[in-house]
This record gives C-alpha cells, sequence and structure tokens, in this order.
C-alpha cells in the first residue's frame, strides 16, 4: 500500500546535535530536505573521513583482486549487499582495528608493487646472461690482458664449425671461448694478439660473426648465479606477502563494514550542512512516514527531553516522497512497481495488484510444468542453503514456478513432452497428467490465443475495478462510479450484443443491440461529468470512447504471452530432438545415455534462462503499459531516508 | 525431391537468417559498446550484458518459424509429407513476418539498447527502465512470430 509521507521539523539544543542525528541516522526514518550548502562544523574531519573512507576502499579492491574466484554471473546481475547485523555494524571500531589494517593492506600492495618490477628487471637482466653464463672470466680481468684483444659476438650456430675451422687454418692464437647459446646462435668471446687485431676481425666478418657489448662486470658465471639467487629470494618475499594476503582476506568483511561505518559517518557530517543553526537551537527538516512520526518522538525522548518534533508547513504535497510497504508474500514484488517508480502519494500502490497478474503471465511465458518444478526446487534450494544475494528475485521465482506448474499442467507440457506423449512407463501418473491436461498450445493456437486474451481482459477490468475501488476509498464517490465503473456497464453491454451476434448467447440480437446503444448513452453521460449541457457533455464523454480503441490494442498486447509460451515448448522439443538424434547416432552403449543426458540438461537450462528472461521482461511490460495507466500515472518521488548505508552492506536487525 | 519441399526449405532459410542476421548484428554492436563502458565501470555488467542479449531473442524467433515450417512437412521428426509447389509458396510467405520483421526490430532495438547503456552507467538502479524500454521494440517481433505460427498452422498439408 501507498503510505504517504509528512513533513516535520526536528529541534533540538546544540549539544544535543551529534546524538540526535546518530538516532535519526540509527532510526532511518526521516528523508532530509537538502537545503542550500551551509558549512560543516569542521571541513578538516570532513576531508579526514573522506580520505579514510578512500583508503579503505582501495584496501578492499585490492584484497577483491587478490580473490582467486569472484562472484561470478549471478553476483554481477544481481549485485547485492552483505547482510550484517545492526550490533556488528554499530561496534566495528571497537571490535575492529580498521586503520591497522587498512595500512598493512596497503603496504603490502606496494611492496607487492616493488617486488614485481624488481623481479621482472631481474628476470631480464638474467635472460641476457644466460647467453654468456659460461664464462668464468670477467670482461675486465679479459679487457686487462696487456697484449691482447677481446671481440665479443654471436655467430649463428650452423656457421659455427666453418668459422673454427677457418681461425684455426689461418691463427693459432686465437683462444675462443664460448659463453653459451641461445636457439638460433652461439655467443662468443675471443681473445687473441692486438697485433692480429685487423686480421681477424677481417675474418669474422667474413664469417659472419656479428660483433656485441654485453654488459657485465663479475665474471658472466658469477653474476649470473647472483642473479638467480636473488630472484629467487625475490620469490619467496613475494610467496610471503602472498600469503599474508591471503591471511588478511579473512578481514574483508569488517574492512567493508569498517568502510560503510565511515560512509555512514561521513552522511552525517554532511546532514549538517543542510540544519538550520541558531545560536543554542538546531533545525532538521524533513519528511517522516505518516505511521512512523510517533515511533521517532519516542526515540528521540529516550535520549533527551529537550528535542520536538513538530509538523512543517507543508504546501505541496505532490513534491512528499512516497513509501510503499507491502507484507508478507507481497513484498517481493515491490522490486517490479519500483522498476516502473513511485505511484504518486495519492494513488494506489499497484504492488498487490500486480503481483497474480505478473506471476500468471510469466507462466504463461514458460507454459511448462516441468521447467515450473525446476524454478520451485532452484528457488527453495538458493533460499534455504545459501546467502546469494537477490532473495527477493528468488522468492517471486518460487511463485512464478508454482503458476508456471499450474499453467504447464493444464496446457499438458512437461519438458517439451506434451502429457499424451510421456512414456506408457509412467503409468498411472501419465494418465493423471493427460486428464487435467486442458489442450496441447502447439496444436491450438487460436484457441490459446484468445485465452490470453481474455486473460488480457481480465487484467484491463482490474485495473478499472482498481480505480472505482481507490476512488470510492477516497471519497470520491461519484468520480469513482462515473468515471470508471461506467466502462462496465458499457463494456459488459458490448460483450453481450458480441456474443448474441455470433451466437454464443441464444437471444435476441435487436434487444442486445438496443441495450448496447442504452449502455453507450449512459456511458457518454457519464464521462462528460462536469458539463451542464446535456448536448455539450455527450460530445466531451466522446472523447472517453477513444479510450476503448486503446483497450482493444491492449488486449491484443497479451497475444505476447502464446508467442512466448510457444517458442519455450518448442525450443524444448527442438532440444529432446536433438537429445535423441545423438543417441541414436553415438552406437557406444553408456556414452550414448551420457551424451543425451549432456544435451538435455544444457539444453533445458538454455531454454529456461533465455524464457525467463523474455518472460520477466514482457510480463513487466504487461504491468506497466497495459495495466497501470488504467489507475496511476506514477511519477512519485521516492523515499530516500538518512540512515546508515554504504557500498557494500546492507543492515539488518536479527 | 519435391519443388514443394524445396520452397519450404527456402521459407524456413529466410526465417532463420532473418532473425539470426539481424540478432547478430544487434548484439555485437551491443558488445561493442558495452565493452567499452565496462572498461570504466565494470560493476555495471550485469545490466549491460542484459540490454546487449535482449536484441538477440529474434535469432531464436526466427529459429522457432524454421522449425515450425520444417516440423510441418515432418523434416523434423517424423515422415516427410509430400508437399504441392503451392503449399511451399505458402509456407515462403508464412515465414515471411519474423524473418522480415526479426531482421528490422533487432536492428532498431540495438539502437535502443545501445542508447539505454547510458542509463546504465549514469544511474544504474534505474537500468530496468532502460531495459523495458528495449524490450518495447520487441514487441512487434514477437507478433511477427505470433503470425508466422498462426499461418503455418493454419495450412493443411497432406
Amino acid at each position: 500500500m501507498t503510505i504517504e509521507t509528512v513533513k516535520v521539523n526536528i529541534s533540538s539544543l546544540k549539544e544535543h546535535k551529534r546524538k540526535v542525528l546518530e538516532v535519526l541516522q540509527d532510526q532511518g526514518v526521516v528523508d532530509v530536505e537538502k537545503k542550500e550548502e551551509g558549512p560543516t562544523s569542521d571541513e578538516e574531519e570532513l576531508d579526514n573521513l573522506e580520505y579514510k573512507a578512500a583508503e579503505a576502499k582501495s584496501a578492499i579492491d585490492f584484497l577483491e583482486s587478490h580473490q582467486d574466484q569472484d562472484g561470478g554471473l549471478l553476483d554481477s546481475l544481481i549485485p547485492d549487499k552483505l547482510q550484517v547485523k545492526e550490533e556488528d555494524f554499530k561496534n566495528i571500531d571497537s571490535n575492529f582495528d580498521g586503520e591497522k589494517v587498512n595500512d598493512e593492506v596497503l603496504d603490502l600492495e606496494e611492496k607487492l608493487n616493488q617486488l614485481q618490477s624488481t623481479l621482472q628487471k631481474s628476470k631480464k637482466k638474467l635472460k641476457e646472461l644466460e647467453k654468456w653464463k659460461k664464462l668464468t672470466l670477467s670482461k675486465d680481468q679479459l679487457q686487462d690482458l696487456q697484449r691482447a684483444e677481446v671481440v665479443f659476438g654471436k655467430i649463428t650456430s650452423s656457421k659455427l664449425e666453418e668459422l673454427l675451422v677457418t681461425l684455426k687454418r689461418q691463427l693459432s692464437e686465437v683462444v675462443i671461448l664460448k659463453g653459451g647459446e641461445d636457439a638460433r646462435n652461439v655467443y662468443l668471446a675471443l681473445v687473441f694478439p692486438k697485433k692480429k687485431k685487423e686480421e681477424i676481425e677481417e675474418i669474422l666478418e667474413q664469417e659472419g660473426l656479428e660483433e656485441l657489448s654485453p654488459d657485465f662486470q663479475l665474471s658472466p658465471h658469477e653474476h649470473y648465479q647472483k642473479i638467480k639467487e636473488k630472484i629467487e629470494r625475490l620469490q619467496q618475499k613475494k610467496e610471503k606477502a602472498n600469503s599474508r594476503i591471503e591471511e588478511l582476506l579473512e578481514h574483508q568483511k569488517n574492512l567493508k563494514i569498517y568502510h560503510d561505518w565511515i560512509i555512514s559517518k561521513l552522511k552525517r557530517k554532511k546532514t549538517e550542512r543542510h540544519l538550520e543553526q541558531s545560536e543554542r537551537v538546531f533545525t532538521i527538516t524533513g519528511w517522516v512516514r505518516e505511521d512512523r512520526v510517533d515511533v521517532l518522538k519516542r526515540r528521540l525522548a529516550e535520549y533527551t527531553e529537550d528535542v520536538a518534533v513538530t509538523r512543517a508547513e507543508d504546501d505541496d504535497k505532490s513534491k512528499n516522497p512516497v513509501v510503499i510497504d507491502n507484507g508478507g508474500t507481497f513484498k517481493p514484488y515491490e522490486m517490479i512497481t519500483k522498476l516502473y517508480g513511485m505511484p504518486q502519494g495519492s494513488e494506489p500502490d499497484p504492488t498487490v495488484y500486480l503481483a497474480p497478474f505478473f506471476t500468471a503471465f510469466f507462466a504463461m511465458a514458460i507454459t511448462d510444468a516441468g521447467y515450473g518444478i525446476i524454478m520451485m526446487v532452484l528457488s527453495v534450494v538458493l533460499l534455504r542453503f545459501t546467502d546469494l544475494p537477490g532473495r527477493r528475485l528468488f522468492k517471486i521465482l518460487f511463485w512464478a514456478g508454482v503458476f508456471t506448474l499450474g499453467i504447464g499442467a493444464l496446457f499438458g507440457g512437461w519438458f517439451g513432452v506434451s502429457a499424451p506423449d510421456l512414456p506408457n512407463a509412467l503409468g498411472p501418473i501419465k494418465t493423471v497428467l493427460t486428464k487435467i491436461m486442458w489442450m496441447d498450445p502447439v496444436d491450438n493456437p487460436v484457441k490459446t490465443l484468445i485465452f490470453t486474451f481474455v486473460l488480457g481482459i481480465i487484467q484491463i477490468l482490474a485495473g478499472i475495478g482498481v480505480a472505482t475501488y481507490w476512488k470510492i476509498k477516497q471519497g470520491k464517490i461519484k468520480a469513482g462510479l462515473m468515471d470508471h465503473a461506467s466502462w462496465f456497464v458499457f463494456l459488459a453491454a458490448i460483450f453481450t450484443w458480441v456474443a448474441v451476434k455470433f451466437g454464443y448467447l441464444n437471444y435476441s440480437t435487436q434487444l442486445a443491440g438496443y441495450g448496447l446503444i442504452a449502455a453507450l448513452v449512459f456511458f457518454l453521460y457519464c464521462q462528460g461529468r462536469g458539463h451542464k449541457n446535456l448536448v455539450k457533455r455527450m460530445f466531451i464523454g466522446m472523447g472517453s470512447l477513444y479510450d476503448l480503441l486503446g483497450y482493444v490494442s491492449d488486449v491484443l498486447s497479451y497475444s505476447r504471452l502464446l508467442a512466448l509460451g510457444l517458442a519455450t515448448a518448442i525450443i524444448a522439443m527442438v532440444v529432446n530432438l536433438i537429445a535423441g538424434i545423438f543417441m541414436e547416432m553415438v552406437t557406444i552403449p553408456g556414452l550414448n545415455w551420457v551424451l543425451g543426458a549432456f544435451i538435455l540438461i544444457l539444453g533445458h537450462s538454455f531454454n529456461l534462462v533465455v524464457n525467463s528472461l523474455s518472460g520477466f521482461i514482457h510480463s513487466a511490460r504487461l504491468q506497466f503499459v497495459e495495466f497501470f495507466p488504467k489507475f496511476m500515472k506514477g511519477g512519485g518521488r521516492r523515499f530516500d531516508p538518512f540512515k546508515n548505508s554504504g557500498d557494500y552492506i546492507e543492515l539488518n536487525d536479527n | 525431391m519435391d519443388i514443394g519441399i524445396i520452397l519450404v526449405i527456402i521459407g524456413a532459410a529466410i526465417a532463420a537468417i532473418g532473425g539470426g542476421v539481424g540478432s547478430t548484428i544487434a548484439v555485437w554492436r551491443g558488445g561493442v559498446v558495452g565493452s567499452s563502458v565496462i572498461s570504466d565501470k565494470p560493476e555495471v555488467f550485469g545490466n549491460i550484458l542484459l540490454l546487449q542479449a535482449l536484441p538477440g531473442t529474434q535469432g531464436i524467433y526466427g529459429f522457432l518459424g524454421a522449425v515450425m515450417a520444417l516440423q510441418k512437412i515432418g523434416l523434423v521428426g517424423g515422415e516427410v509429407a509430400s508437399v504441392s509447389p503451392e503449399i511451399g509458396w505458402q509456407m515462403i510467405l508464412a515465414c515471411l513476418p519474423i524473418g522480415v520483421i526479426g531482421l528490422i526490430t533487432a536492428l532498431l532495438q540495438a539502437k535502443v539498447s545501445v542508447a539505454g547503456m547510458d542509463v546504465a552507467v549514469e544511474q544504474p538502479q534505474e537500468a530496468g527502465k532502460a531495459i523495458i524500454l528495449s524490450a518495447m521494440v520487441e514487441t512487434y517481433a514477437v507478433i511477427a512470430l505470433l503470425t508466422t505460427i498462426l499461418m503455418i498452422n493454419g495450412l493443411s498439408v497432406a
């Protein structure tokens, strides 16, 4: 139901400001009016809190990036928050040293980054030295030789033999030291007398040795070993840091609570900007649910006597935020109403009315009893045995499953198999299922189409009914009866006339025609309400006839339910067919069953997911576009109370 | 093979190709825009995925029309019926609605979906509204599918 809010002023002495704000935030029942931003008591604390929150956030992000697996697809489809007990939230600062954990995480992050970059540099160096690691003499040592000259270079492995032969033939004084090799080249250091330099360099060039000037001081062999050890040390350090991070992962939850606790504090500080303050007194203006004003007064009084909650001047009620609140089974369906937006404060909350229709239409879009069972089982398992986010959705899924089972049984679809085609091994079950089956929509699409139209007519009539009821409830009896209820008379006359005309009712066509004309005149008379001149009144009433056209196209819109239902049924049939074909093709016993089961599970899951999505969206659309306009305009402002909330957690009382 | 059967297969192909091509292009466009959006704001992935997937339905509807057509003459599970050329031509006509409308709606729905991605990024809590707007275009694909199904159902094959 829609609950209106009232504008109140909450005033108290300045010394109670902190506590009063805290109480208001804990209660979370006041939507504080945003005023021009005045200065807060201290900007410095605000900055400090913002800095802390940012630090906590980056620590959380870092830890999250370190987790093996993230929440996966479901998590990102239905982002929901961590459920935290209010008590744990309030006491987080005393139970958990957020700042310390924060600092440690951020230190570790920095350390890891440094380690990573050093490690990368070392690995690069190691790769370079790989080519020279067999040289036990250092570059300096080699170059210190008085009369000798050293040349470093690489040569393609296949040319090495030739080079050696040539060198040996022409000069015996050359010492050739092999540094190492990679896939294509051999790396050499050649030592020879200085005076032979030109001669030798000519040979080397001819033979295709590419001169290099490698960078090492120690002997490459030692240098290589040292770097190798260094890398090992770095790896160890990295592992240690990583295992520390693993340990810190357990603080993730607390860190999130801590973050949101700071955010809440920050919010409180920021709300101070919207207060009106005089020397000794401050006032908060905001909206409170009508039925919560007394609770608020009591809670504040528990803390201090020096607080007054008074009704504020409220000249434009249409700007007041709106709350919708429904009990029990209907609660999850608020999600669908909110998807559309809030009703105005003076309009009915559509949640209760849309719930049965939405669920039934969703079921029509699936029309397979087998899938209904899966949906029920799945939602119960998810609700009972997991704490996955999106519980409201699962509750809707459960009822959708129940309805789908019912409607599916009516249309005889069981995992794409029509009840009469079920295997005979099922015996009496098959008999029962066939008995409760009404008709197969694949064989009787026209009949099913008419059925969907009937569903549409029922919902549209229900919409007019809601409008009538609401107007009467508000005391606008005349408006309710004349604007809305007159439609019933008119539509009933039309239905009767159609029924008589097409022979469904055995009655005089002429009489039905007169009835229709009488109803039309009555209808025009009612619709033109507010105009004294009878002719003008009838003429104005004609405008409403245009709505009739709208109603007809509304009803046709429900045909989508048939198309969606058939889509599910036929894809299910095709999945069964493909599984059958594969099982016939594969002749290895055992394997064909495994393959068949695999295709069935995969195919039916795909079908269920895809068609649930369509079913959800199109049933929602039927509510928004076809149902809602009959009794509401929407566009109410959502109630946004000042409360404890943050990015990661949601508080619950139990 | 009867010329009639060939015509029916052409009809089924039109249905599957129309829906398939439309959805492929539509989902591709959504994916390209979606990726750039996700790189800025990975947390909205769920809604972006939905918006991208929405115009993918036409491909399924086209496939469905094709299956209905093939099933009618027994090419999918059952005895292949003998089909006259007249029936074949009628089947092609019956497949046109989902083939053509599926193609067009998928392409246009992609545009609404892509525009809706802005909403999903700027105001993630309102993304549901963008999804509904996109689904409005799909209505006509659903109606076209229904038309195709009703027409195929109305044909009488010996």
